[in-house]
């Protein structure tokens, strides 16, 4: 215990150092908005679980189990995908392995901590628990059951990142988890939406209880724990196993992967064409397209635009649900971007070229690809539902928006670089906060007067001119000037230093 | 070649280079030492264009580094102490990189890549970068300086993470470029590096320059007259006592 005590103290400090000229990054930092976003969930779901309750006892119990399934994959996925990172070598665990700690204790630390990164699913989690517990009879039972369900739901976590981690590469982690991270809010969804005939049988045209088919079953075994009967037993007894084939499994762990090494060299022919700036897009390209942060960004909102679009049935919701998920996510690509270069920038800065040239395709790459993927999605809607050809002004009005955000993330990073490989949080949270709010701000203030002037939907002309035309132009005129000088601020950064 | 006029470097109220003015012939291997944190490398980091200067000129090639910073980045190679590269690209496609990058492409320049991994027995650049070793890195930002046969070399501690093969054939390569002209300047803590390669010494101490000259100069400024460089350079640096009483207490 005191030698996992000592970890905590000052272990803590490798995963989370600070930047220069910051203070210690807080366990706090953390914990708070995670909190907030608990409390939040257990006010909001407090009323409806009440309300559902009223309507059928049964109902908060469905509720309660999608959340469980739900909440509990996102825990599961996230904290295996980081902790087969943290398992194997890296500088933390080579500097613990020194010293004089028991390999289970280390196991258990990492644990904690990859328990800690999942706070938001986990204090999300206890806030909709919490509220269901108030609506349940035997509140105290249900809250041993919610016990319950935690230490099954990191036992289970841990004995699976224990056996996949021994066994594959980490590259083949990275990309499996990043699949499962897309994949499974949609695959939920899908498996609720195909079984909605069997719900609508079972439990009258209720939507939310559509969800009863998928999570409610007794097979769902992600939610023993706080089901009725013999399950919750089965749930302990399979998480007292997990626990003690836990340390059992972890006194032989080698917190290394199972790298190929390849025996020979391949032939390969040294090409290049002798044009500095195609050979900085060529790399960051590359970079780009290596980094699964990055491929994740991308192709999350493609598929959730997809998938609002299926289920909806509705381009309109399609388009404008994926909209500004797409420009706050350039900013973090074009972060990403920067960051890659700014852990190399003395190496960088020693090259023949100004740093604005370097620094210029992490502003035109992720802006770029995002435009294609709107322009692809605006022109197969138009051919599938009949987009009119007039909602295709969105596109160079979401072209201003992505060069703003990608040069607030690119801006971002340059005051604030990274100074580890782990680009995991290469946003802090302030600065996330400023991309979303800048974002969601102008997006209202710009596409939404449109659509409703594209609808006809004003009651005066005043209010037509004013809101329709005036709102829109005047903040695209804002977003160019703030994206001007977010373009000066990055390529004067360092003349100043 | 280079040239470093009343050079000062500040950060906040910290002085890390103080007025410090030197001189470096075309063909000379000049030695740059110093104890940790005496200011070598933000010395360096100031005359390959990565710092400012608070004040103070620089000339490398007879070329202004405030007018002609990227001109002078052209004609210099810098291999930095830390192979700080990026790790997402393999080693031939980082190669590939800066051939493009200081605009080189012709097949001389294919051809002495073959030659410098052969000599160093770089056999890995299908390689990630991200999965190579320290010395394996060092080893290939070495290939991309020297591949260029750049008129400047600088080097802050370039043995570092190499093998004893690699680290000897540096050596004697870094010889036949001065003697061919060119101009090498060098950072390392192992003494008998600097004693047995460099031409000329300079010794800087808490960011201001406390020696110069060739090994004869520097054994004649204090009396040290039968002193090997490690001698010379503690007692510039630090006393011999101070240090014999630390040992004794510890």
């Amino acid at each position: 215990m005191r030698e996992f005590l000592i970890l905590l103290k000052y272990g803590m400090a490798f995963s989370h150092a600070p930047r220069r000229g910051k203070k210690r990054v807080s366990l706090y930092s953390y914990i708070v908005p995670a909190a907030v976003i608990g409390l939040v969930a257990f006010y909001t779901t407090r009323s409806t679980f009440s309300t559902l309750s009223q309507v059928d006892p049964l109902a908060p119990k469905i509720f309660i189990n999608f959340w469980t399934t739900l909440l509990s994959m996102f825990f599961i996925v996230g904290f295996i995908g980081l902790s087969i990172n943290s398992f194997t070598l890296n500088e933390e665990i080579e500097f613990l392995l020194n010293l004089p700690i028991r390999r289970t204790v280390l196991l258990f630390y990492q644990i904690f901590v990859s328990t800690l990164t999942q706070f938001f699913a986990l204090f999300l989690y206890i806030g909709i628990y919490a509220s269901y517990t108030m609506v349940s009879n035997n509140s105290f039972l249900v809250l041993f059951k919610g016990i319950m369900q935690l230490i099954f739901m990191i036992s289970l976590a841990s004995i699976l990142t224990i056996l996949i981690g021994k066994r594959i590469k980490k590259a083949t982690v990275r990309k499996i988890v990043m699949v499962i991270n897309i994949v499974t809010p949609f695959l939920i969804f899908l498996l609720i939406g195909s079984n909605e005939s069997i719900t609508k049988n079972a439990m009258g045209e209720s939507g939310i209880l559509r969800y009863i088919a998928f999570s409610f079953s007794n097979y769902n075994f992600l939610t023993w724990a706080i089901k009725d009967g013999i399950f919750p037993i089965i749930s302990l007894v399979i998480s007292i196993i997990f626990v003690v084939s836990f340390v059992f499994l972890s006194k032989d762990v080698e917190f290394s992967q199972s790298e190929s090494k390849s025996g020979k060299t391949k032939d390969f022919k040294l090409m290049g064409s002798g044009v500095p700036i195609k050979a900085i897009y060529i790399k960051d390209i590359k970079t780009a397209l290596r980094i699964d942060q990055f491929i994740f960004f991308i192709i999350y909102p493609v598929a959730f635009g997809i998938f609002m679009a299926v289920m909806n049935n509705d381009i309109f919701t399609a388009i404008f649900a994926s909209m500004p998920v797409i420009i706050i996510y350039v900013a973090i690509e074009s972060a990403i971007l920067t960051a890659k270069e700014y852990l190399y920038i003395e190496t960088v800065k020693t090259y023949p070229i100004s740093l604005g040239k370097i620094l210029m395709p992490k502003i035109i790459i992720p802006t770029t690809l995002n435009t294609i993927i709107l322009l692809v999605e605006f022109i197969i809607f138009s051919f599938l539902k009949g987009l009119q050809f007039k909602f295709f002004i969105f596109l160079p009005i979401s072209f201003v928006l992505l060069i703003m955000n990608s040069l607030m993330g690119a801006y971002q990073t340059v005051k604030n670089p990274p100074k580890t490989e782990n680009i995991s949080r290469v946003l802090g949270f302030g600065s996330i906060m400023l991309v979303e709010g800048i974002t969601l701000g102008s997006v209202f203030a710009v596409i939404f007067p449109l659509m409703k002037l594209f609808a006809n939907d004003f009651e005066s002309t005043i209010q037509r001119y004013l809101v329709g035309y005036l709102l829109p132009i005047a903040t695209l005129i804002a977003c160019l000037m703030y994206s001007r000088y977010l373009y000066l601020k990055l390529i004067g950064y360092h003349e100043s230093q | 070649m280079i040239k470093a006029m009343n050079l000062t470097k500040k950060f906040g109220d910290f002085t890390a280079v103080d007025n410090l003015n030197l001189e470096v012939s075309s063909g000379e291997i000049f030695g740059f030492l110093g104890p940790n944190g005496a200011g070598k490398t933000t010395t360096i980091k100031m005359l390959t264009g990565v710092l400012k200067p608070t004040h103070g000129d620089i000339y490398i090639l007879g070329l202004n580094m405030k007018e002609n910073e990227i001109k002078i980045k052209r004609g210099i190679g810098v291999v930095n102490e830390e192979p700080k590269i990026y790790s997402h690209l393999k080693g031939y496609e980082y190669l590939e990189f800066i051939m493009d990058i200081f605009q080189m492409n012709d097949s001389q320049i294919k051809k002495r890549i073959v030659e410098l991994c052969d000599a160093f027995e770089i056999d890995y650049l299908d390689k990630m970068i991200a999965d190579m070793s320290h010395g394996m890195k060092q080893k290939l930002v070495l290939i991309s300086v020297l591949m260029r046969k750049p008129k400047v070399i600088f080097l802050d501690e370039p043995t570092v993470g190499l093998d004893a093969k690699s680290a000897k054939i540096l050596k004697e390569l870094l010889k036949k470029y001065a003697e061919q002209g060119a101009t090498i300047f060098l950072t390392t803590h192992i003494l008998e590096i600097a004693e047995k390669m460099c031409d000329r010494i300079a010794i800087i101490n808490k960011g201001s320059k406390i020696a110069e000259g060739t090994m004869d100069e520097l054994r004649k400024i204090g009396k040290y007259e039968n002193m090997n460089l490690e001698e010379l350079f503690l007692e510039l640096t630090a006393s011999s006592e101070e240090i014999k009483s630390i040992v004794e207490q510890l």
